[in-house]
């Protein structure tokens, strides 16, 4: 026990007595110097010989110090200390290196931790609902494989006879008119069925959710969210006993859901889906989502759905037969298709500007302990254990890959937001996009395992080096193969900048291909006013009287030249098809025909601009009400259904068994009025709104645009007061909207590219200066012996010259093998872009070039003889 | 790893000799070394040197304590001297080192071995 005591005490002493330790270890030392020194010259010895023998008995003063302050059994604290003071001395000493370290690492760390934020966010993210995994939606299939809404009369029988399920809920998108709460206000609202909200597990914060048998009596009972119950109806509980009007309806509110409750659509109220009787099973309108019963796998659910789509072909052959159904699961259907390839392609390439950060501080690092070699060996010399020196330089690559991890959490964090900000409005979970903290972790792994590795490589050399070998070494230069291995990271950093180089190109000449499209729109100084009329006025033809009231109005004002009116907002959510009869042509199972159709005012194809190809466009003769049935199509509809006539004249009617024949009187060019970069589909336009309640005018008051907006609100308001204001939108800035995505990865990736450059560019010139400062001294033996300074800058750069097209090289091959994943990304991609890749590769040359040329120019100004006198 | 091994024997032979000489009375590092050479008979030819550590070793092991006194030559120096530990250690090591030496001895030809001084 006192012996356990006296050790403690004594190291403690020793720990906080390190200066009088090490003073009384020096006294001690020359103490017996003297005592040595003095009893040899007793015996006759010179002073001085007396002294230097005294010290050869004694043994190396420093290794014999550095014994007893091993022996004193606190070294690993003290010398933790001593490091830490030291890596911070030297790194504010090397200010600019350790900028440019932690920089590097910062941004690396920092792009991948926002791009994995992305990623986890809006693809990878579970739903947030209990048991998530057993949402899945559900869509029709037609004969010829596309994806279809479901129609109320199939979504019955299937709810009715399904087995699969504990849930299977449909519904259906609906602008509702908001009154008596302030401004007329048009919500975003679904109806739905009595499945619906109870499926996702959730409970309202207030009130509860309505039941089954409310929904069925038809009651008129909603569900409102929280921002809606916030913004509306000042958060209290006693909007459970308010009657609320919509549409000029009364309802009352059931319950409240929580504030963080999302669902697909994100609408702002539930109302109940009407059960009407009447619905036909070719209105194909509402979303089903189903929870899957406990413990059924999504494919015996489908098989399950597959045998009532079956009986329901039998059963109803005109509308039903050769349908399908398909499940998927409700996460995958939210975040879309292109979503997560465009994630995964942004962190990998995330990943490889990573990879390449890590390169360049490997570099650095290599490129610094090479210079330390000398340091090194010294120190090992003067009798520092190998232990200790390797623990030094740890500590020096741990701080600065700490440094470096903080750097990147910090830009991360400040990054963030305006990355939310630049993505296009339409992400899906876009809430969802933060700083997650597993990737901040696996970031920071890969800098301390870059920095321990390059950190680490010259204390293992110098562990295995004998002082007096490693000084000699270090007198003959830098070895070959330190400079072999500086050059293949070199080379690397110069591939991975022409891969991500080529990856901006790619995505640049594919945005390029993008805005050239024409959509068949002429946008400029077009105005789009959405409007939905819902409101009990407008039933029995209201519409159209609203409509036709509108245009007449608006036509007027002196700056609008035309004024159209069309069912679809042009680039909006949304669009119509119907299943089409051609006159002439058998209809019958598997016979299908879908097009598009947008229902138009006179006014819309001057409004909007679309160009007549043949025949003429509808005029006011055909909206008549006993006119002859008569539509336009587009390009597309022409060829693809009259491939081998001319599609004037002839006739089609609205539905599988249509009898409602309507003729052709016009072809217009191709439209694209949903997205730009979907293929233009076969589409025709008919005449009138009809009952349709929702409704776009598109206003076209070219170089007046802008200061239109106040005159057509006032229009608006004077025809219905109670008519909630449109967001009135250059119609340029829904094409531009529509473009978003793109926009953004490219965005992205030039931002990656730049940086990507930039680095390349400082590998280039950090290890150019490098070789040349050491091979100072041949190069003077070389200018002496009457070399030109231009032949030995020659020299160097030939050098350069070999790592630059190596690196180029091999990154242009990848970026060839890489394009074709990059592919679906890419808006009519021609496969491989030998003119992007040039460009690319040209740059990035160029660059190199003079982050080469920059230090070569010194060679130039070595003068001979003070070359020869560098030392080393 | 034979080099170690030499080492760590030298070690404990030279924490005993340390032992040995300052059970006689109180002694600073260098006269420590050379009472050592003389017991050693000038034999155990280690530097100086080596004779610190092995000191800081035993002053952490509580084996001897240090003090800083006046030599009769008026300089100032460090003493070290046996504590109640130092003094048990010192007697555990004697009898471990004459029965490794007689096992030593008898294993090298059987001849008696006598105590070491």
């Amino acid at each position: 026990m006192t012996r356990l005591w006296a050790e403690l005490r004594e190291r403690v002493r020793a720990l906080v007595r390190r200066r009088d330790a090490e003073r009384e270890m020096e006294d001690e030392f020359s103490f017996h110097l003297e005592m040595e020194a003095e009893e040899l010259r007793r015996t006759g010895v010179e002073p001085d010989e007396a002294m230097r023998r005294a010290r050869v008995a004694f043994g190396g003063t420093e290794r014999m110090k550095e014994e007893v302050r091993d022996a004193r059994g606190v070294r690993a604290l003290e010398d933790l200390a001593f490091d830490l003071r030291l890596t911070f001395r030297r790194l504010v000493a090397q200010r600019g290196f350790t900028l440019v370290v932690v920089l590097t690492l910062g941004i690396g760390i920092g792009a991948t931790t926002i791009v994995y934020g992305l990623l986890r966010g809006v693809v990878l993210a579970p739903l947030p609902y209990p048991d998530p995994q057993r949402l899945v939606m559900m869509e029709e299939i037609t004969p010829d494989g596309s994806r279809f809404s479901v129609s109320l009369p199939n979504y019955r029988d299937f709810q009715r006879e399904q087995r699969s399920f504990s849930h299977l809920a449909a519904v259906a998108d609906r602008d509702v008119a908001l009154l008596g709460t302030g401004d007329p206000l048009s919500l975003h609202a679904q109806s739905a069925s009595a499945e619906y909200l109870p499926m996702f597990g959730i409970h309202p914060v207030l009130g509860r959710l309505p039941t089954a048998g409310e929904y069925s009596r038809g009651e008129r009972t909603v569900v409102l969210t929280y921002a809606l119950w916030q913004d509306r109806f000042g958060g209290t509980p006693d909007v459970l006993q308010r009657a609320i009007v919509l549409d000029g309806e009364p309802y009352s509110v059931a319950g409240v859901m929580p504030r963080d409750f999302e669902t697909p659509g994100e609408p702002a109220l539930w109302l109940p889906l009407a059960n009407a009787h009447d619905a036909e099973r070719e209105d194909h309108d509402l979303m089903a989502i189903g929870r899957l019963a406990e413990g059924v796998a999504i494919e015996a659910a489908e098989s399950d759905l597959a045998r009532i789509a079956t009986r329901l072909g039998e059963a109803y052959p005109e509308t039903n037969s050769g349908w399908s159904v398909q499940l998927t699961s409700l996460r995958e259907r939210m975040v879309g298709e292109s979503w997560p390839r465009a994630a995964w392609i942004l962190m990998s390439a995330v990943g490889l500007l990573l990879l390449l950060t890590c390169v360049n501080v490997a570099s650095l690092l290599l490129a610094r302990s090479l210079e330390r070699g000398r340091e090194l060996s010294l120190r090992l010399a003067l009798g520092a254990s190998r232990g200790r020196l390797v623990r030094q330089l740890l500590t020096e690559s741990l701080a600065l890959s700490g440094l470096g991890a903080v750097a990147g959490i910090a830009i991360a964090v400040a990054f963030l937001p305006l990355v939310r900000e630049a993505l296009p409005a339409d992400t899906p979970r876009l809430a969802g996009v933060k700083v997650e903290p597993t990737m901040m972790f696996v970031s920071l792994a890969l800098a301390l395992a870059v920095g321990l590795m390059f950190g680490m490589a010259p204390a293992i050399r110098a562990a295995r080096m004998r002082a007096r070998e490693a000084l000699a070494d270090h007198a003959r230069g830098e070895r070959p193969g330190a400079g072999r291995v500086r050059e293949a990271l070199v080379a690397t950093e110069i591939a991975l900048a022409a891969l991500l180089l080529a990856g901006a190109g790619f995505l640049g000449t594919s945005l390029l291909r993008l805005q050239a499209v024409d959509t068949g729109f002429d946008t400029a100084g077009v105005l789009v006013v959405p409007l939905s009329l819902t409101s009990e006025r407008y039933a029995d033809g209201g519409v159209q009287r609203m409509v036709n009231g509108l245009e007449e109005r608006l036509g007027s004002l002196s700056s609008v030249s035309a004024v159209g009116t069309s069912n679809v907002t042009p680039f909006g959510t949304w669009g119509t098809v119907v299943n089409l009869s051609v006159e002439g042509r058998p209809s019958g199972p598997g016979q299908t025909t879908f097009a598009s159709w947008r229902a138009v005012t006179p006014g819309f194809f001057s409004a909007a601009g679309l160009r007549l190809l043949r025949g003429r466009l509808l005029e006011n003769a055909d909206h008549a009400p006993d006119a002859p049935d008569r539509i336009v199509v587009t390009e597309t509809f022409a060829n693809r259904l009259f491939p081998e006539s001319d599609a004037l004249g002839k006739r089609v009617a609205m539905g599988v068994n249509g009898t409602n024949w309507r003729e052709i009187v016009g072809v217009v060019e191709d439209v694209r009025d949903l997205e730009v970069e979907q293929l233009p589909a076969p589409l025709f336009f008919l005449p009138g709104i009809g009952n349709w309640a929702n409704v776009t005018l598109l206003l076209r008051a070219p170089g007046q645009s802008a200061a239109i907006s106040p005159a057509v609100r006032a229009v608006i308001a004077e025809l219905d007061p109670d008519l909630p204001v449109p967001a009135i939108e250059p119609l340029a800035d829904r094409v531009r909207r529509s473009t978003a995505g793109p926009r953004f990865y490219l965005q992205v990736m030039s931002g990656f590219a730049f940086v990507a450059l930039l680095l390349a560019a400082m590998g280039v010139y950090g290890t150019m200066s490098y070789t040349i400062a050491r091979r100072t001294k041949e190069f003077g033996i070389r200018l002496a012996l009457g070399a030109r300074p231009g032949s030995v800058r020659r020299l160097v750069l030939r050098r350069a010259a070999v790592v630059a097209m190596v690196g180029l090289t091999t990154g242009t091959v990848a970026a060839v093998l890489l394009s074709s994943a990059l592919g679906s990304m890419l808006y009519e991609s021609p496969g491989v872009e030998p003119l992007t890749l040039a460009i690319g590769a040209v740059v990035l040359a160029a660059v190199v070039v003079l982050a080469a040329l920059i230090p070569a120019r010194r060679v130039a100004r070595i003068s001979a003889m003070r070359a020869l006198r560098v030392d080393g | 790893m034979a080099a170690d091994e030499r080492s760590e024997l030298l070690q404990g032979t030279l924490e005993l000799l340390v032992l040995r000489t300052l059970a006689l009375e109180p002694m600073h590092g260098w006269g420590i070394a050379q009472r050592i050479r003389q017991l050693s008979r000038d034999t155990f030819a280690v530097q100086q040197g080596s004779l610190y550590p092995a000191l800081q070793r035993m002053l952490r092991k509580g084996w001897i304590s240090g003090e800083w006194r006046v030599t009769e030559n008026n300089r100032r120096a460090r003493y070290y001297a046996l504590t109640a530990a130092g003094e048990r250690r010192l007697s555990e090591e004697r009898a471990e080192w004459e029965r490794a030496s007689a096992a030593v001895n008898w294993v090298l030809g059987g001849r008696r071995a006598g105590g070491a001084a």
